[in-house]
């Protein structure tokens, strides 16, 4: 069913507020950039708002889809950068209590209509809730974006877990954000690493880390487009950096660096 | 469903008032708020109970500092009462802890759910405050949580996503039939004063507008490095910095709580609890 061109790319946390949906609305763009077709999900069947961080304003959701007489195709809005956005933006009661069954037919169309992508990429929203089980479950790889604070970290093992138990193939990707320095990004990466290995004997993937910028807050709260608007900020060029090592493309950002090379090698 | 005598639960919730703290979008400080709301309202004599009530992704035991020995998994499972699961943080504040990382726990269903507002009709009879932690997002058992209590507190930051997930919230809430609880706002991490009016006001206009609700502005937390700091740390940071800026904007919210509690319980009980009890049973068996 799932096409062999199709890569599902499934962006998560556990905790909210860690960063989630400004990372996987840069990536996809980044991922356009680099001549990849992309399509956008807003996996927060809650409270999505991917097209609000980006300024967009939606007629129609997923959520005529499901609960409507909508098609996918009726939804989907091209937004910056060449990406196709399926929005969502309920706040919807009904969304919440789906069956199954419902839910189900809708990820197989999804399906259907992301297979001639390269990418689907999948914003999901906090928690473990069903939506975000179904997500990791159809997932090729999962990017786990976790925070320094100790509440992030304990809510990305309890997410890497429940991947763990779906899925046991998909790679599984660590990247810290709000990252202070390069040596608090390893002890994030070190401990939880040293967490899975012991407790779920599996191994996580660094691609990348981001730093702290100033720049994410002010743009967010702007809702405007961070690398469109500070592509030579350290977040930006993390963003960059992790695109290149999802689609295993060499990269130049960061290639003087030492530890990082050895990722490369290790990888 | 267990038969309960929603008589019981009526007479039994007098003196204790509920108070849902719940943001939509995830971190934006509705936890930490919880957590040292709960302090500072202990200190002031007042018997808190926060209950953790993120399911799946529960982490107020971390922002605390406790390790507790059972949460909510064990009662939910049946394995413990809910009473046996109350943490002490200090000498006026309790906690009963949430699960995490338990795919079981983040969809519950709803007898499931019924089992902890039964539980937690012995609790009430102890406490003054009972805090709930709903957890980021929307889902049937946060707004099963905000229907349950008197007053659901929002916590939005000045960014749009957490204003529209706020609003979404109440747009939510809006839907459900039965009792609706009062909303308050709380303008988290915001630069100054003049910026939180402005979050507040728009928030407003807009919810009376299109939902026709009201929403009370009960104070503001200006952003403030040394919250983060004491995250890090695990300590609360009224606790560990109770001069810096953070701090002494919660000691205003703490005012709002600590002398008006009184007059909110008498306008949010009586018929409004039992009404909350009656619609939560009459979709339980639906």
């Amino acid at each position: 069913m799932i096409s062999s061109k199709l890569k599902i790319l499934v962006v998560t946390s556990g905790k909210g507020g860690v960063g989630k949906t400004t990372v996987s609305t840069n990536l996809a763009i980044k991922l356009a950039d680099l001549g990849k077709k992309v399509l956008l999900l807003d996996g927060d069947f809650g409270l999505g708002n991917v097209c609000v961080s980006m300024g967009l304003d939606p007629q129609l959701g997923i959520e005529d889809v499901i609960l409507g007489n909508s098609r996918l195709s009726d939804i989907c809005l091209v937004g910056p950068g060449g990406v196709k956005i399926l929005p969502c933006a309920s706040a919807n009661e009904d969304m919440l209590t789906l069956n199954q069954e419902r839910m189900d037919r809708f990820f197989r169309e999804l399906m259907f209509y992301a297979a001639e992508e390269d990418y689907l990429v999948i914003d999901t929203g906090a928690g473990i809730g069903r939506g975000v089980q179904l997500a990791l479950e159809i997932a090729h790889d999962v990017v786990v974006i976790a925070t320094p604070e100790p509440t992030a970290l304990a809510d990305a093992y309890g997410l890497i877990k429940t991947c763990h138990e779906l899925n046991n193939s998909c790679n599984i990707h660590l990247v810290p954000n709000r990252c202070n320095s390069t040596l608090e990004a390893k002890g994030v990466e070190n401990k939880m690493k040293l967490a899975v290995r012991k407790f779920l004997s599996r191994e996580l993937i660094m691609p990348s880390f981001i730093k702290q910028s100033s720049e994410v807050q002010a743009v967010n709260r702007s809702q405007k487009i961070l690398l469109k608007e500070c592509p030579q900020s350290e977040a930006a060029q993390s963003i960059t950096r992790l695109a290149y090592r999802l689609t295993g493309v060499e990269s130049n950002v960061g290639k003087s660096n030492f530890v990082e090379k050895m990722i490369d090698l290790i990888q | 469903m267990q038969a309960m005598n929603v008589n019981d639960v009526f007479l039994d919730n007098d003196n204790c008032l509920t108070l849902a703290v719940t943001s939509g979008k995830g971190g934006v400080g509705k936890s930490n708020l919880v957590a040292n709301l709960a302090l500072q309202l202990g200190r002031r004599g007042k018997k808190v109970m926060v209950l953790d009530a993120d399911m799946g992704m529960a982490n107020m035991d971390v922002i605390l500092g406790v390790r507790p020995r059972y949460t909510l998994y064990h009662v939910i499972e049946g394995r413990k009462d809910l009473l046996q699961t109350v943490t002490s943080v200090t000498q006026n504040v309790k906690l009963i802890a949430g699960g995490s990382g338990i795919m079981g726990l983040a969809d519950l269903e709803i007898d499931r759910r019924s089992r902890i507002f039964e539980s937690l009709k012995k609790i009430r009879q102890y406490t003054d405050i009972l805090l709930i932690d709903t957890g980021a997002g929307l889902s049937p058992n946060v707004l099963d949580f905000l229907q349950y209590s008197h007053e659901v507190l929002l916590v939005s930051t000045p960014e749009p996503t957490s204003m529209a997930d706020a609003y979404g919230i109440i747009k939510a809430m809006n839907q459900r039939e039965g009792a609706y609880p009062e909303i308050s706002l709380v303008v988290n991490r915001c630069a100054s004063s003049k910026e939180a009016v402005g979050v507040a006001s728009r928030m407003k206009t807009v919810t009376a507008q299109f939902l026709q609700r009201e929403i009370k502005y009960k104070g503001y937390i200006l952003e403030d490095e040394h919250v983060s700091k004491a995250v890090r740390g695990q300590k609360p940071y009224s606790k560990l910095y109770p001069e810096c800026k953070a701090s002494l904007c919660l000691q205003k919210i703490v005012d709002e709580y600590s002398h008006g509690s009184k007059q909110i319980k008498k306008k949010a009980s009586g018929m409004n609890f039992f009404q909350n009890f009656i619609s939560f049973f009459v979709r339980g068996r639906s």
